[in-house]
């Protein structure tokens, strides 16, 4: 039968990551406690697994690595060699070394650099230890080749086979054992016992009586004979006497009586030249079972010793089924709405009992399905105690990393998407948060610095939290910076939040020299970018000498979306509620024109760009702009306000997100679209995208403006009246 | 009657290999993810033939093993126990508590059916 092993690949490279991340936990563990036994062995079988199964999966490069890392983890394990900080060091690397092996086996790329580097590393690292060995200990190092040449070559054996009265209870096959027996080399002799069978009375049809001897010239060695007894079970016997080349008294001293199947020389006393004599009593059954008695004693009942809750059962479901489940259970959502809009529309407003049911179920199904996709942040946090440990070393500064709420669960797209954004405020507390333990001596601190990750969920969102007990922000290093990058003029009327909130601001540093770790000014703006990309937010606090914590907002899921729903003429929008400031109805004056931003708005003596979504979204099938526009909602991005004009405020709503890319293409200022209960498309808009579209409302140039295409023009609207961006302004103020 | 396996194994992939190659075979396969579970999952059940492997959580190979053999209705029954080459002193500790014989990682899904065939009836 010819099977496909590729088919269980995806499964190895899945679980040996797994391995690898609870290695490298376990790693980061180890080093303060070197003798935790647990922690030894759960890095050994990681190693281990990895390593069977690369090898039985033909996954060559890993199965070579992990072999010379599984034999020096069983050296630890053996306690034949012992944890040390340079070790771990290595070890971390090797598991560095391994991913990225497991990668490039994946994606069929290039091997990591310092493969070489670190193999070498690692298999020096044995013959070291190897050498310092009292003799006899690596029992584990390698299969000799010695013990095979010692055995090998032209000889004569006698071999003899007893096999237990259990031997076919056991399923076990005699002629099958024989012919093999006959494949080991040229048999001279046999000699078959049957003396020990009973009277007929006392026969046990199903027992074995039997024995065989047999001289046999052979190349073949004791672990080739063993080879073939090895299914033999613990009470039936085999031993191997040299019979060759002078059968005297001198060959009898050397014969290896060989006890059991295994091929390892008895120690007992009770060999087989004294089995015969006992046949009447089942010796060989008493002494194992003896044996067998005093090993369970030694392990009390070995399933209740091991007890202790057991893990919860999981299935591994393929990750595009799951999203199809939830997509599809987001339609059956919209699919009742549409429904129950209807029953309302037919059956004036009375309600059906059966109706109200079945939209509690689907909705509980819904928040279920969402579920599905929940994964704790345990592991991105265990990155982080990795990034910490690393680079609190390279500066020499002494860190402690706690975790909270590892256990807090989140969407895993979310999941996969705060790693870097984590990393890059880690690393930041660390390279300017911490100070030198110097400094913290001086400033009456601990010295060894502190910096937590927190997770937890609240009100409906998860919130992720990174704090530090270091030198906290300088307020006012942080606005003379901002000065002179020109990112503000002054910090006139700025909260503490406002000012802390500039360090995510593009092109904002305020590390005195740029160093390789972090500085170069470019990670915490893209921070703030990849959180809000999640529609999440951030907020900074922090108190002078005392420290310094980050909050991260993140919704639970990016499946649905908190939105305020608009109406612009015949099209409803979905606003993120997260970015929506305010809404106002603008006063007659309050809207203005200014060179290079085109309509604006007066906000309590802000000035806020407008906002015209059909313009932007489709300016060249854009047609006329009539006068109902009366509303704008005011919303905020990076820090910037804009008014997006609308005609009407329908209402805050939740909404199933559905990707336009799949479905359509994508487009710019578009987050997405929606099924609304109705049956009608709403886009999501994606305000990051928005404002940063070209020709905003920047009515002033010519090419920008609306250009009517009466081709173009959608049939159903009235016959434009040209507007120009004057008419339109006083249309839109006079409204008011 | 088909025959039933038991395929203890805490490596996913492995496990499937083997239970899927035991599939093939024939054999009604019952999956263990460690000694404790596999214990568990077997409790009242025939089995034919077991294979487990024996660095596991929870519970090893060895142990099982020896509880398995401890069962009237598992006495007899072959169990195979998945070692790799390093693990000489293993096999004997399977051996005496109770393993019919190994097979020795890595194989295929060729030998894993020959050494079967080899205990099973």
């Amino acid at each position: 039968m010819q099977i496909d092993m590729s088919r269980f690949r995806a499964t190895f490279f899945e679980e040996a990551g797994e391995h690898l991340e609870r290695m490298e936990a376990s790693l980061l563990l180890i080093e303060d406690t070197p003798h935790d036994t647990e922690l030894l062995n759960t890095i050994f079988r990681a190693a281990h697994s990895i390593k069977g199964a690369s090898s039985t999966f033909g996954i060559d490069e890993v199965s070579r690595f992990t072999h010379v890392l599984e034999n020096l983890l069983d050296r630890l394990r053996e306690g034949q060699s012992v944890v040390t900080s340079e070790l771990v060091e290595l070890l971390l690397r090797s598991t560095d070394v391994l991913s990225g092996l497991l990668e490039s086996e994946k994606s069929q790329g290039p091997a990591p650099e310092n493969l070489e580097e670190v193999f070498q590393a690692l298999h020096s690292y044995n013959e070291r230890t190897a050498e310092g060995q009292p003799e006899g200990a690596p029992e584990t190092a390698q299969p000799t080749a010695a013990d095979v040449a010692a055995t090998s070559g032209s000889r004569t054996i006698k071999l003899h086979f007893q096999p237990s009265r259990d031997f076919f209870r056991f399923g076990q096959n005699a002629v099958m054992l024989i012919e093999e027996i006959h494949r080991l080399g040229t048999v001279q002799g046999s000699h078959f016992e049957y003396a020990n069978v009973p009277s007929f009375e006392t026969l046990d049809p199903e027992a074995c009586y039997l024995e065989w001897e047999f001289e046999i010239a052979t190349d073949a060695t004791d672990s080739d004979i063993a080879e073939i007894f090895m299914f033999l079970d613990e009470t039936s016997k085999y031993s191997v006497t040299d019979a060759a080349p002078t059968a005297d008294a001198a060959t009898e001293a050397a014969a290896s009586p060989v006890d059991g199947a295994d091929g390892t020389a008895a120690t007992d006393s009770d060999t087989l030249t004294t089995l015969p004599a006992e046949t009447n009593a089942p010796v060989g059954e008493r002494r194992v079972g003896d044996r067998r008695v005093e090993d369970r004693r030694a392990e009390p009942s070995g399933g209740a010793a091991a007890s202790g809750s057991h893990g919860k059962e999981t299935v591994r479901v393929d990750r595009e089924r799951l999203d199809k489940l939830i997509n599809q259970i987001g339609e059956l959502v919209i699919g009742t709405s549409m429904v129950e809009q209807e029953w309302i529309q037919r059956n004036f407003n009375s309600d059906s009992a059966a109706l109200v049911q079945l939209g509690k179920i689907v909705r509980d199904l819904q928040e279920m399905s969402l579920s599905l996709r929940m994964i704790p942040v345990a592991a991105t946090f265990q990155k982080m105690a990795r990034v910490v440990r690393d680079l609190s070393r390279r500066l020499g500064k002494s860190v402690r990393f706690e975790t909270e709420g590892e256990d807090t669960e989140l969407d895993k797209t979310v999941v996969d998407q705060i790693g870097d954004p984590l990393l890059h405020m880690v690393r930041n507390s660390i390279d300017h948060g911490i100070e030198s333990s110097e400094a913290r001596i001086a400033a009456g601190k601990p010295a060894e610095g502190r910096i937590v990750l927190r997770a937890y969920h609240q009100g409906g969102n998860f919130m992720i939290e990174v704090e530090d007990d270091g030198r906290g922000l300088d307020r006012s290093l942080i606005v003379k910076r901002a000065v002179e990058r020109g990112i503000i003029e002054s910090d006139q009327n700025m909260t503490d939040e406002d000012v802390f909130g500039l360090i995510f601001a593009a092109g904002f540093s305020t590390a005195a020299e740029v160093t390789d770790v972090s500085g170069r000014g470019v990670g915490m703006d893209v921070v703030r970018r990849n959180v809000e990309e999640l529609q999440g937010s951030i907020v900074v606090r922090s108190n002078p000498g005392e420290g310094c914590k980050i909050t991260i907002r993140l919704p639970l899921t990016l499946a649905i979306l908190d939105g305020l729903l608009v109406r612009l003429r015949d099209a409803i929008y979905v606003i993120p509620l997260l970015c929506v400031v305010e809404s106002i109805r603008p006063q007659r004056g309050d809207i203005k024109r200014m060179l290079g931003l085109g309509e604006v708005v007066s906000l309590r003596g802000e000035v806020v760009p407008l906002l015209f979504l059909d313009r932007m979204l489709n300016p060249e099938g854009c047609h006329h702009e009539d006068d109902t526009t009366q509303l704008l909602v005011i919303i905020e991005e990076q820090g910037r306000k804009y008014a997006v004009v609308v005609d009407e405020l329908i209402g805050q709503q939740q909404v199933v997100i559905k990707n336009l890319e799949t479905n359509f293409q994508k487009v710019a200022g578009v987050a997405g679209a929606t099924i609304l209960g109705d049956g009608r498309v709403a886009l999501i808009l994606d305000v990051g995208g928005l404002t940063a579209l070209p020709n905003r409302n920047r009515v002033s140039d010519p090419n920008s403006t609306m250009i009517i295409d009466a081709e173009e023009t959608d049939t159903d609207s009235e016959p434009e009246s040209e507007a120009s961006d004057q008419e339109l302004l006083e249309a839109i103020a006079s409204q008011t | 009657m088909s025959k039933t396996a038991l395929v203890v194994d805490d490596s996913t992939s492995m496990r499937q290999m083997v239970a899927f190659t035991l599939g093939n075979a024939g054999f009604d396969v019952i999956e263990g993810v460690d000694g404790k579970d596999a214990l568990e999952k077997s409790s009242g059940k025939a089995l034919n033939l077991v294979v487990t492997d024996l660095n596991m959580p929870n519970m090893d190979g060895i142990t099982l093993i020896k509880n398995l053999r401890a069962k009237p209705e598992f006495k007899f029954i072959p169990i195979l126990m998945l070692t790799t080459e390093s693990q000489d002193s293993k096999k004997q500790e399977g051996k005496s508590a109770g393993a019919t014989g190994w097979i020795v990682k890595p194989f295929q899904p060729d030998q894993l059916l020959s050494v079967v065939s080899r205990v099973v009836r």
